[in-house]
């Protein structure tokens, strides 16, 4: 095939792309994806039952605040990384802010209680059961910007993927506080950034095979 | 006739609008461009060079959702082009030095359509609006004083004003940078 054959055929199909065409793909992704995720929270986990009392505490908004600036964290990573110019990714630290906050608070917490009861706070019965729902809760949502993907031009595949990873995860852990009604900070900086932890590291280990283009 | 980035983008941009002529000019301006990329890069025969030129050009067709029309358009083209190639020595299983893209693009010869004017971009995008604008028209598009106050709708000794202001504090943060 000559290149004059190649691009009059591609000019054939010439569909008009809108501005932020990138953006509108991975929003249309996780609108999709996370209504699968709220599907399996709702109907699978089940809601708390304590839910219209729990919005009136400050605690359901704090866990969720801290799982939805992990989304937002990893929405501003991945909007760079479907570039293929993305030579210098920027606002990467911002992860290490809400871990930051979280962290005095469960310091305050520990302080609060008697060292002989740290231990329990720390591991608990069933420690991996909460990073493990949180970690499959976000693979319909990894799978739809898998799917998003496919028009856009990641040049760093492990990056890409890692940052796929955190925003299907974080994004899966805020909907799972519907579920979830644990408040204590110390559970959340464990459980919670474990679960979206281990969904960025499987989405950084699946990046270049799933993104490949 | 060899493309400028300002010719090359406007193509880009009335293809992402839906129009098919200016992405085939797009396309066949881009076929040499991509040729003289590769060749200089690859020791491969003709035939592998002429693949891959078909692989960017498709890539560049399917993937031009993740191209942003406020940005340079031939460091896009050049990003896609390497990825191709690393991903084509990738599958033979040979390495290649990774290039940075600003070194790509001044062997391409598209260094002041795309270095300089990141850096402009950068810098302008620190100022108000309108400082911002009537330095761009000014300064870089080349318009009169009277013209850019016409554009922007404001007065001549503000458009003055606005350069010199921005100007200002453009020199300051630069120096600012250096100390």
């Amino acid at each position: 095939m000559t290149h004059d054959d190649l691009i009059s055929a591609l000019a054939r199909d010439v569909r008009p792309v809108p501005r932020h065409a990138a953006g509108r793909r991975i929003a249309l992704a996780l609108v999709l994806g996370g209504a699968v995720t709220l599907a399996l929270v709702v109907f699978g986990l089940g809601v708390r039952p304590d839910l219209a009392l729990a919005v009136r505490g400050s605690m359901f908004w704090m866990k969720g605040g801290y799982t939805a600036a992990f989304a937002a964290c990893g929405l501003i990573l991945l909007l760079q990384l479907a570039r293929p110019d993305a030579e210098r990714i920027r606002w990467t630290a911002l992860v290490l802010a809400p871990i930051a906050v979280m962290a005095v608070l469960s310091g305050v917490e520990m302080a609060r209680m008697p060292a002989s009861g740290w231990h329990a706070l720390w591991m608990g019965p069933m420690w991996l059961y909460c990073p493990l729902l949180v970690l499959s809760l976000s693979a319909p949502i990894f799978a739809g910007l898998v799917w998003a993907f496919r028009r856009l031009a990641p040049s760093r595949l492990p990056a890409a993927g890692a940052a796929a990873g955190l925003l299907a995860g974080a994004v899966a852990a805020t909907l799972y506080c519907l579920f979830c009604q644990q408040v204590s900070p110390v559970y959340i900086i464990t459980r919670y950034t474990l679960g979206m932890a281990l969904a960025t590291g499987l989405g950084a280990l699946l990046g270049p095979r799933l993104l490949r283009w | 006739m060899r493309a400028t980035e300002d010719q090359l983008k406007a193509w880009m941009i009335r293809g992402l609008d839906g129009d098919a002529k200016a992405h085939a000019a797009l396309l066949g301006a881009l076929a040499p461009l991509l040729s003289a990329f590769f060749r200089r890069r690859m020791h491969d025969g003709q035939d592998d060079i002429e693949d891959l030129v078909q692989d960017t050009l498709i890539a560049i067709h399917t993937r031009r959702d993740s191209y942003d029309r406020d940005r340079v358009f031939s460091a896009w083209m050049y990003s896609v082009a390497r990825y191709k190639m690393i991903d084509h020595f990738r599958a033979a299983r040979r390495h290649v030095p990774f290039e940075g893209l600003e070194d790509i693009l001044v062997a391409e010869g598209f260094e002041s359509a795309s270095n300089a004017r990141m850096d402009v971009d950068v810098l302008l995008a620190e100022l108000p609006d309108k400082q911002a604008r009537t330095i761009r028209d000014t300064k870089i598009a080349g318009f009169s004083v009277t013209e850019a106050a016409a554009r922007s709708e404001i007065s001549e000794s503000d458009v003055k004003v606005s350069i010199h202001r921005g100007l200002k504090s453009l020199a300051a943060r630069m120096l600012g940078d250096r100390r």
